[in-house]
């Protein structure tokens, strides 16, 4: 018998699908709030495997094409600011 | 191979493990870390059990702060709207924003937060009190002029036929006089 998958482990061989469904369940918590990229690529970094910003940038871009994200910029800083939509709400249930 | 012995650190109750995140994030070294654990009771750690905690502790603690955000935020804002006195949903949109961004982003510890908010929305209860005592003082000083200016145009119509009320009037008249000129000799 295959021992359980470990609670943090996705169950996906695409690096890049796996970075989107990180992405996805840190944003979850977030609600209607806004998350900045910064805190964002921070928290990613926090655990393996690590993430460079084109990586992150590339991925926070195809989630905001297929909408499931929202994104606007920070008038103060400059960053850009994300949080799911209805439908990202939806996707990132059972993560 | 035997299996690592479980990190102690990691198994303390959740304010001394804070604690020890904290004096390791101030910079405390392996032996000021013993000494303080030696002090508050607690058994003493490898350098590697230190390191390890430090590692993991840090993480979670992060991604505790991010989990829960979005409800220090929505806490503070209940908190704000239960203060007297309408506030826009505009500004309390923009303040739980705010809220969840210092606290997401581990600028600022929400329990600060919170603490800011309640003494911020005391002192606005306090002005407004004051303020509240000083209107009702100028009400109340509008109103007993216009009792003695009714009283003085009252007085004023009864002059002419009554010879009482013109002995009272030039009495009081002298008086006020009077008083005007011991005031102006104690100026």
């Amino acid at each position: 018998m295959n021992p359980p998958l470990a609670e943090t482990e996705a169950p996906y061989t695409d690096p890049e699908a796996l970075l989107q469904a990180r992405v996805l369940k840190i944003l979850k918590p977030c609600l209607s709030y806004w998350l900045d990229e910064q805190t964002l690529y921070l928290t990613l970094n926090l655990s393996r495997p690590a993430v460079t910003r084109a990586r992150l940038e590339a991925a926070l871009r195809e989630l905001r094409d297929k909408a499931y994200l929202d994104f606007r910029v920070d008038p103060l800083s400059r960053l850009t600011e994300w949080r799911l939509t209805p439908s990202g709400h939806a996707l990132a249930q059972p993560l | 191979m035997n299996p690592s012995p479980p990190n102690p650190l990691l198994a303390l109750a959740q304010e001394q493990k804070e604690n020890i995140f904290i004096w390791l994030r101030e910079g405390s070294d392996h032996d000021a870390i013993n000494l303080r654990l030696h002090d508050a009771g607690l058994p003493s750690a490898t350098r590697q059990d230190i390191d390890l905690f430090f590692t993991e502790y840090a993480r979670e603690r992060w991604t505790r702060r991010i989990d829960r955000a979005a409800e220090e935020a929505d806490a503070l804002i209940a908190l704000v709207r239960r203060s007297p006195g309408q506030i826009p949903e505009a500004v309390l949109a923009a303040l739980g924003q705010e809220a969840f961004r210092q606290i997401a982003s581990g600028k600022v510890e929400s329990a600060d937060l919170a603490r800011y908010t309640s003494l911020f929305l005391r002192a606005r209860e306090q002005d407004r009190a004051e303020r509240a005592l000083d209107l009702q003082n100028e009400k109340l000083r509008l109103a007993r002029r216009n009792a003695t200016e009714k009283a003085l145009d009252a007085f004023a119509r009864e002059l002419p036929q009554n010879p009482a009320a013109l002995e009272a009037f030039q009495n009081l008249k002298n008086q006020l006089l009077d008083q005007t000129e011991h005031l102006e000799e104690a100026a």
